[in-house]
């Protein structure tokens, strides 16, 4: 019976000091303080400099809490509690404590940076969020206006693509069937006249779509001439022509030596710095033309070849190339870049090695929602683009999409937005939002930002095609052209009727 | 015999006991093959000569009844445009791949041509023809890819051919965002070996960790790069003929860390003249027409994880 009593002493004093253990746990557990990281409750994992971030846990503000956010301490701006029920089956209520704090700048920028709550002596390190800028390394300090950059009368004009940040435009008259530049300063000069642009034996009736070099010394035009495609090279500098391919219709052969094959370039023509030239070329279906850009090509000046890079479902099957999926790709050929746009989204592929980088959604803003959610990490944004992205987009939400090195997309948002989102049909709500903006999409950091503060002064400018209520659209469309050094913009406006650029305000 | 009744129950209990285990571990052993283990499986038509076909499509029956009605069958539709040739994969916003699940163990996979049963339809219904019939024994994993390719050209012959392809998409190797994971796989009947190198931050040529004799129906193990490789945001690479070393493709895999890609080599490098199926006659027979397959020689990536 003595051995018994022993034992249950024993277990006595064990199961004591146990408590008392658990008991000094739970007092360190109760002074950590804790992160609710619940859907519900967690905070957000990126944040733009001037954002309010709210932490919900228990974080006893009155017990000497810091929050340090990268390398600055965060300053608390509110604390209040809120009931919290741990279990929806269960009506125990517990209180957390609700702690705003304003991101900074000098935080740092970029991913991962750590998140370190201090209070009642503990520290814990929470999950690090992402801080962007609102701005980018190329964006303006100031906002943007519009001023007259050139004049040109006539809407048919055709601009040749040219994107080479320099601020040149090149385009072709046909009134006077000339090819004319006009200089960043906003001269125009005509490069070759309608004699020198017409040798014996080519002949310009009708200009398709052009493109220039990022030099400015070359520029290969497409050209329809009594059914037949004509491809010509233009040596700007010695103001000759030649003509490279000549084709009554499109079919096999398709790849080899540009004088023995068969082309037709419908939409467009992107010139590189070492003599590649991309072009798009046209599907068929039943012999009608079903989208002007199927396939996409290069042609090489330095060999006289052409190979196909991209095919798509509608490209004529002898035609090879990786499969893309997408119409209307915008290209910038000096940066091996193809951004083709999707039903809200782009998809970005490479042009030399043929692969699909990245494939990137952008939500819709909800009904009854003003949608301000536009800068940012790209799966934060919510852009009423209603319409593929891109050239195909409508230009009142979105207009120009002018790709600049680096992965990144100039476009001006929301010059028009009609009120119907919020019940108020036919009112244009753009202020609401901040007014037009010009905006960045950068698909190197996955983010949107402003191309410049503030709001766009697009005073006496639109941007067709797009009606609004006694603004009938226009059947030109207008496009962004070129940059300059500065990073201002060249533009068509007014349904091609100007030629105009931003300016500093 | 028993000397009490205490004895007598408890020899009683513990043969009742033994007799439940043994039973128990007899039926799990019988009824649940490869321990009950799931594997995940990605169905892919990665096949320029299924590209031409323009009527019916193609079932896959597997040897577990569950998938084999109508509704569940994992199917590659050739009707629309484009056409189906991934299974599952459902219009989502969600990016990555999608997997079917069955038990581990041997599997018997039937790529059965299916054709419509009316003439005023296209969409195949009925198994007309079996393309591939094959075995495949799955472990336990974290998801395969099953790609049917194009299968050897058969000499004097137009008849199609199909090949299955196996890749473990090995979900459970660990790569840090600095790390990018490939798999290269032959998938070009008509090219013979192939050797890869990869394009330096300098902009030489390596072929470290690559193969260089991948003949067709081969796939590599995951090779593991470093994003600091890339060159604007690409890891390049060169395909050569492994023999005489001539240059086929120029491409590469996007420096996106932590994400593992497949790059297949695919199309043919000649032309090919084939018989396949274009439409069902009245009679329900099939009508076939000889179709060319234009040399489209090939690499495409494929974002695994």
């Amino acid at each position: 019976m003595k051995h018994k009593i022993f034992l249950l002493l024993f277990l006595l004093c064990a199961c004591l000091s146990s408590c008392r253990k658990v008991d000094d746990f739970k007092n360190t557990l109760d002074a950590l303080p804790q992160i609710n990281n619940e859907a519900k409750y967690s905070y957000k994992t990126s944040y733009i400099a001037g954002d309010t971030m709210t932490i919900i846990g228990r974080l006893q503000p009155n017990n000497g809490l810091k929050i340090k956010i990268g390398k600055a301490e965060a300053p608390i701006v509110g604390s209040d509690t809120l009931h919290y029920r741990p279990n929806s089956s269960d009506s125990a209520q517990s209180v957390l404590d609700r702690v705003k704090v304003i991101i900074a700048e000098e935080m740092g920028s970029g991913k991962n940076i750590p998140v370190q709550i201090t209070s009642g002596g503990y520290s814990i390190n929470a999950a690090s969020i992402s801080i962007f800028s609102q701005f980018g390394p190329d964006s303006f300090d100031r906002s943007l206006k519009m001023t007259n950059h050139a004049k040109i009368s006539d809407p048919s004009s055709i601009f040749l693509h040219c994107v080479n940040g320099k601020g040149d435009l090149y385009f072709y008259e046909p009134i006077t069937g000339t090819l004319k530049r006009i200089k960043k300063e906003g001269s125009i000069e005509t490069l070759l006249t309608k004699s020198q642009l017409n040798p014996t034996d080519v002949s310009i009736d009708n200009l398709v779509t052009g493109g220039v070099n990022p030099q400015g010394t070359k520029a290969w035009l497409s050209i329809k001439n009594n059914g037949d495609y004509l491809f010509i090279e233009v040596d700007i500098a010695l103001k000759s022509v030649r003509q490279l391919n000549r084709s009554h219709e499109y079919a096999v052969p398709y790849i080899g030596d540009i004088g023995k094959i068969n082309l037709q370039v419908t939409t467009g023509i992107y010139p590189d710095a070492d003599g590649n030239v991309i072009l798009t070329t046209p599907g068929f279906l039943y012999g009608w033309l079903y989208t002007p850009c199927a396939s996409i090509a290069k042609y090489n000046s330095n060999n006289g070849r052409l190979d196909y890079l991209f095919r798509s479902d509608a490209s004529p099957k002898e035609i090879p190339g990786v499969n893309f999926e997408g119409t209307n790709p915008i290209i910038l050929a000096n940066d091996n870049m193809m951004y083709v746009p999707t039903f809200n989204g782009i998809r970005l592929y490479d042009l030399k090695s043929r692969t699909l980088l990245k494939s990137v959604n952008i939500q819709q803003e909800n009904y009854g929602i003003i949608p301000k959610k536009y800068i940012g990490p790209f799966n934060g944004l919510k852009v009423n683009f209603a319409a593929p992205i891109g050239n195909s987009s409508k230009p009142e939400i979105a207009f120009g999409f002018l790709p600049k090195p680096n992965r990144k997309l100039i476009f001006l948002l929301y010059q028009y937005l009609d009120g119907q989102i919020i019940g108020n049909p036919g009112k244009n709500i753009s202020s609401l939002v901040d007014g037009p903006k010009w905006m960045t999409l950068d698909f190197m950091e996955d983010r949107s930002y402003q191309y410049a503060p503030g709001a766009a002064d697009i005073t006496g400018y639109s941007f067709e095609p797009y009606a609004s209520p006694g603004k009938p659209s226009s059947i030109f469309s207008d496009e962004i052209l070129n940059y300059d050094e500065e990073g201002h913009l060249y533009m068509t406006a007014n349904g091609r009727k100007s030629i105009i650029k931003t300016a500093t305000r | 015999m028993i000397k009490n009744i205490k004895t007598y129950h408890f020899i009683l209990s513990i043969t009742c006991l033994l007799s439940t285990i043994t039973a128990c571990k007899k039926d799990i052993d019988a009824t649940i093959p490869g321990n009950g283990e799931a594997i995940k499986i990605n169905y892919l038509a990665n096949s320029d000569v299924l590209k031409q076909y323009t009527t019916g499509g193609v079932g896959i029956f597997v040897d577990t009844v569950l998938h084999n009605n109508t509704g569940n069958l994992p199917f590659f539709d050739l009707t629309t445009t484009p056409k189906q040739v991934e299974y599952p994969k459902f219009f989502s916003t969600v990016p990555g791949l999608l997997y079917i699940n069955y038990l581990a163990g041997n599997h018997r996979f039937q790529f059965n041509y299916m054709i419509p049963d009316t003439i005023t339809s296209n969409f195949g219904t009925k198994p007309y023809k079996t393309l591939v019939d094959t075995t495949l024994l799955f472990e336990k994993d974290l998801g395969s890819l099953i790609y049917l390719i194009d299968g050897p050209v058969k000499m004097a012959s137009s008849e199609p051919t199909f090949k299955i392809l196996s890749i473990p998409a090995n979900r459970s190797l660990k790569l840090d965002s600095s790390q990018v994971a490939l798999t290269i796989s032959h998938q070009s009947p008509d090219t013979e070996a192939i050797k890869c190198s990869r394009v330096t931050a300098e902009g030489g040529l390596t072929t470290e960790n690559l193969p260089q004799k991948l003949a067709y129906g081969q796939s590599t193990s995951y090779v593991i790069f470093d994003v600091k490789d890339a060159s604007n945001g690409v890891i390049g690479f060169r395909i050569y003929r492994s023999s005489n070393g001539e240059e086929l493709i120029n491409t590469g895999i996007p420096a996106n860390g932590g994400h593992a890609y497949v790059l297949s080599i695919s199309g043919f490098q000649h032309e090919q003249l084939m018989n396949l199926p274009s439409q069902l006659n009245s009679d329900n027979t099939v009508q076939y027409n000889s179709v060319t397959i234009f040399p489209n020689l090939r690499a495409t990536t494929r974002q695994i994880w």
